[in-house]
């Protein structure tokens, strides 16, 4: 079971002065799942990244990857070989270039001869930085400063991705350029744990999702778990004739509930508790009923709506 | 063929190939070598003017003597030797070996207080910047040693000084042979310069290591207490001050003091011969001795430096090496206390080994200061201890715990520091039985007294450290440099009003051989005072532990309660 595991803590608490960081966390991540990590900022989501990727000591607990305990008082280079972190401030050496800058990290981690220029080529690729790759660090963008991040991450071909807000302060292009390595690389089978602000990125990237609070993890569980117990459906409809009539008809419906009129875009939201088959029944009631039906919409709640339903906003 | 040397070497240590690729510009090293050989050319030339010139007419005429301390007539009316025309020419003969010998050692000292004084700079600059950068903590994460990445530091963030001082080295080596000192000589100076230095620039290191909270300046201060060091450690090294013996250890941490033995015109015969262990020191045994002492620090720097690289929380020293590194400085410092000397005069053998006896003591007080705060945990592990202490006391697990306070890293260090105590007085003891002091008897209550000050002081600076007090470290600076004024203050009033003076043993031990007022020696009641007050002291620390335990605890119930307390969304 534990072999299935690429990460595992065991009541893993990180106490700084008075202020409980982590608190009692049992995570388990898979091999080869992506696992978001949410919460409000100081909830501790950096601080059990930090402790995961051997930056920070724990106060109490273990830490276990592919099954072995990682210990802070010991040097344990193949268990750092495993890991690869990109932090959310991403220290570059500015005097480099960044072919020099990654050779250097290469080297780092041991890679010799062809394999090294044949990964630096790769990582590169991935990053889509091969044409900058004879140019100075300073005169890169922050998206590519943040790409060559993650590439100085990628280099020793890690089996475990550590990313702390990979996305925070790019564009959506850059963030939509990140997105796509990330889904390359979780093909390529490595497991990853991302940290972000950007639900609907997480929701797009992740098979599991974990929310923090107060240095808690109070939610572990796979997306679609999630979804599945949290997220319920919606329906969005509009019409060219009197929207009450058309109200009137939606709460005739058993399966609808909180019926809004939305006075602004003219429109009528409600909660909605049938299946598609269901949804199509009750479509076809409203145009027999000779309901005028302009729009009608039948969508689910994201996992920003669930993380604000569900409540957890306390830092720690 | 350079360029596969390059891959190699960056294959070995990428550090040293990153410092080297940042600093071997073509600009940096042209500097470089322009400074090294200007100075050179100044250092020549300074020697050179110090050379008598031609003889004028005048002085071949009328027989005119001038005098230079490089001229090879006699010295009987002035204090430089005549000047001696050589026979047919206006030249003057000059003493070339004594001129050469000078250069070298001009050479020598700046050389070597050059590549100290820059050197232990620029690695410290180097290593804060990258501490203020963040990029050692990326280092860090990487499955490279601290001894691969730190010695790359430390080969290559100096690597300009080197190559300044390495073009100035043969000029020193072509004065030293016409100087008639001998290549195997010459190989054990070279040899004792570059451990010496290899150990000053790892302390440097892991100064810069573990001073990066105190804010910008370090690297300055460092490499200035660094001067200051090698220019006291010369001064002793070049005088071994009788009064003051085992101070003569300081003079082994200074290369230019094997000069003195190199040279034997350097070795004044007016000046105490060193001894060390009553052994008569050349240059030989000298070296020897310097150079391991040079290892032994070389050796716990590094073991400091790798338990620091990895994590940064941990204490400098682990107590199993705490134990080791206190007998082998006692053995050090003992052997150079215990000289051969001339008594005669004021100088019985009763009052050297008091005087002696009083700078040992002395000497111990600065090295139990630094043992102190080389093994305190920080208040975050301190409390972090207690926490997980009461836990187990709770579960009736109270087997290890001694075994925890003697060898952990994260127990209070009370009882460990005891212990180092301990083992130095066991060594003082011996000698003081040994030796031909009169007063034993005092000798032994000055030791006991001591040591039992140096206790107060290390429970002194653990009730300190376990305040919640900003800044702890500096308030607990600030109550040891006022319990050793104190004292000296209430000693010097003494004399107006005896009272005083009963107290001043409790807190003053040091001065009772010394002084030798009555009142101000050890004695039983000063003893039990002193006693009582490493009670009080260690019953409230013990108390602090325990309630910082306890709130720790209570943190950790009040952050679960909270949880707790909010509605649940399932």
């Amino acid at each position: 079971m534990s072999q299935d595991l690429a990460i595992r803590t065991h009541q893993l608490t990180k106490q700084f002065d008075r202020q409980i960081a982590v608190n009692d966390v049992d995570l388990q991540i898979k091999t080869g799942e992506v696992y978001g990590l949410i919460g409000p900022n100081g909830a501790g989501k950096t601080t059990l990244i930090r402790m995961l990727a051997t930056a920070e000591e724990p106060t109490v607990g273990e830490i276990y990857i592919n099954g072995e305990r990682l210990r802070q008082d010991h040097h344990q280079p193949h268990l750092k070989q495993y890991i690869g972190y990109l932090p959310d401030d991403y220290p570059l050496y500015d005097d480099l270039t960044v072919w020099d800058y990654l050779d250097y990290f290469a080297r780092l981690y041991h890679l010799r001869g062809k394999r090294r220029s044949r990964r630096l080529r790769e990582v590169l690729e991935i990053v889509e930085l091969t044409h900058k790759r004879k140019s100075q660090i300073t005169t890169l963008s922050r998206g590519m400063k943040q790409r060559l991040g993650l590439a100085r991450t990628l280099i020793h071909e890690p089996i475990l991705l550590l990313l702390d807000e990979p996305v925070s302060g790019l564009d959506p292009i850059a963030r939509q350029q990140f997105r796509s390595i990330i889904k390359t690389l979780q093909e390529a089978g490595m497991t990853i744990l991302i940290s972000s602000h950007v639900l609907s990125d997480l929701e797009e990237l992740c098979t599991s999702i974990g929310i923090m609070e107060l240095g808690f993890l109070v939610e572990s569980a796979p997306l679609k778990d999630l979804y599945g117990r949290l997220s319920r459906q919606r329906l969005l409809l509009s019409s060219r004739g009197d929207l009450n009539a058309l109200k009137t008809e939606l709460s005739r419906n058993p399966l609808v509930e909180d019926i809004q009129i939305l006075s602004d875009t003219q429109q009528i939201q409600a909660h909605y508790a049938g299946n598609p088959d269901e949804a199509a029944d009750l479509l076809r009631s409203l145009i027999t009923a000779g309901i005028p039906l302009d729009s009608f919409y039948r969508t689910q709640e994201d996992l920003e709506e669930i993380f604000f339903k569900i409540g957890h906003k306390q830092t720690s | 063929m350079f360029s596969t040397l390059l891959d190699r070497l960056g294959n070995w240590n990428p550090q040293l190939l990153r410092e080297l690729k940042g600093r071997l510009k073509p600009r940096n090293v042209a500097i470089a070598i322009a400074l090294s050989l200007v100075s050179q050319l100044l250092i020549f030339t300074n020697a050179w003017l110090a050379l008598p010139g031609d003889a004028t007419p005048r002085e071949i005429t009328q027989h005119t003597y001038i005098t230079n301390p490089y001229c090879t007539g006699s010295s009987q009316y002035s204090s430089y030797p005549k000047c001696l025309l050589i026979p047919n020419t206006h030249h003057y003969e000059i003493n070339w070996q004594l001129w050469n010998e000078d250069l070298f050692i001009r050479l020598s000292v700046i050389l070597t207080f050059a590549l100290l004084v820059i050197g232990s700079y620029l690695l410290i600059s180097n290593l804060n910047k990258e501490q203020r950068l963040g990029t050692l903590n990326f280092l860090r994460l990487s499955p490279r040693s601290a001894v691969n990445i730190l010695g790359g530091h430390l080969i290559g963030a100096p690597i300009l000084v080197y190559l300044a001082i390495a073009l100035a080295v043969p000029l020193q080596i072509n004065a030293a042979l016409a100087a008639g000192l001998g290549i195997p000589e010459l190989i054990g100076f070279f040899s004792l310069a570059g451990i010496t230095s290899l150990t000053i620039f790892s302390i440097a290191l892991l100064f810069g290591l573990i001073s990066f909270d105190l804010g910008g300046g370090q690297a300055w201060l460092a490499s200035g207490l660094i001067l200051g060091l090698e220019v006291a450690a010369t001064q002793i090294g070049f005088h071994s001050p009788l009064e003051v013996t085992a101070l003569n250890w300081l003079g082994v941490f200074s290369p230019i003091t094997g000069l003195r033995y190199l040279i034997p015109r350097l070795d004044n015969s007016s000046e105490a011969p060193l001894y060390f262990f009553q052994d008569s020191l050349d240059f030989s045994s000298f070296s020897l001795i310097a150079r391991s002492n040079a290892l032994l620090f070389l050796v716990w720097t590094w073991q400091a430096l790798r338990r620091k690289f990895h994590n940064p929380t941990v204490p400098l020293i682990n107590r199993q090496d705490s134990y080791l590194s206190t007998l082998c400085f006692q053995g050090i410092i003992l052997g150079f206390t215990l000289q051969t000397v001339q008594f005669g005069g004021y100088w019985t053998a009763k009052h050297w080994t008091e005087s002696a006896f009083t700078t040992v003591t002395f000497l111990n007080l600065g090295l139990f200061l630094i043992l102190i705060i080389a093994l305190s945990p920080n208040w975050q592990a301190l409390r972090d201890w207690s926490r997980f202490r009461q836990k187990s006391e709770a579960n009736s697990a109270h087997e290890g715990l001694f075994n925890d306070l003697i060898l952990g890293d994260k127990s209070p260090p009370l009882v460990a520091f005891s212990l180092n105590l301990a083992i130095a007085a066991g060594c003082l003891t011996l000698w003081i039985i040994l030796s031909p002091i009169t007063a034993k008897t005092l000798a032994l209550w000055t030791i006991l007294s001591c040591n039992n000050l140096l206790m107060v002081y290390a429970c002194l600076i653990q009730v300190i450290m376990l305040t919640r007090l900003k800044r702890r470290g500096l308030w607990a600076a600030a109550a040891i440099v006022v319990s050793f004024v104190l004292p000296m203050f209430m000693l010097a009033i003494s004399y107006e009003v005896p009272k005083f003076g009963l107290f001043a043993p409790i807190l003053s031990p040091w001065f009772t051989l010394f002084e030798g007022t009555p009142f101000a020696r050890p004695n039983l009641f000063s003893v039990l005072i002193q006693w009582g007050m490493i009670v009080v002291l260690t019953v409230l620390s013990t108390r602090q532990l325990h309630r910082l335990g306890k709130s720790a605890s209570q943190t950790v119930l009040a952050s679960s309660e909270m949880m707790v307390k909010q509605p649940s969304p399932h």
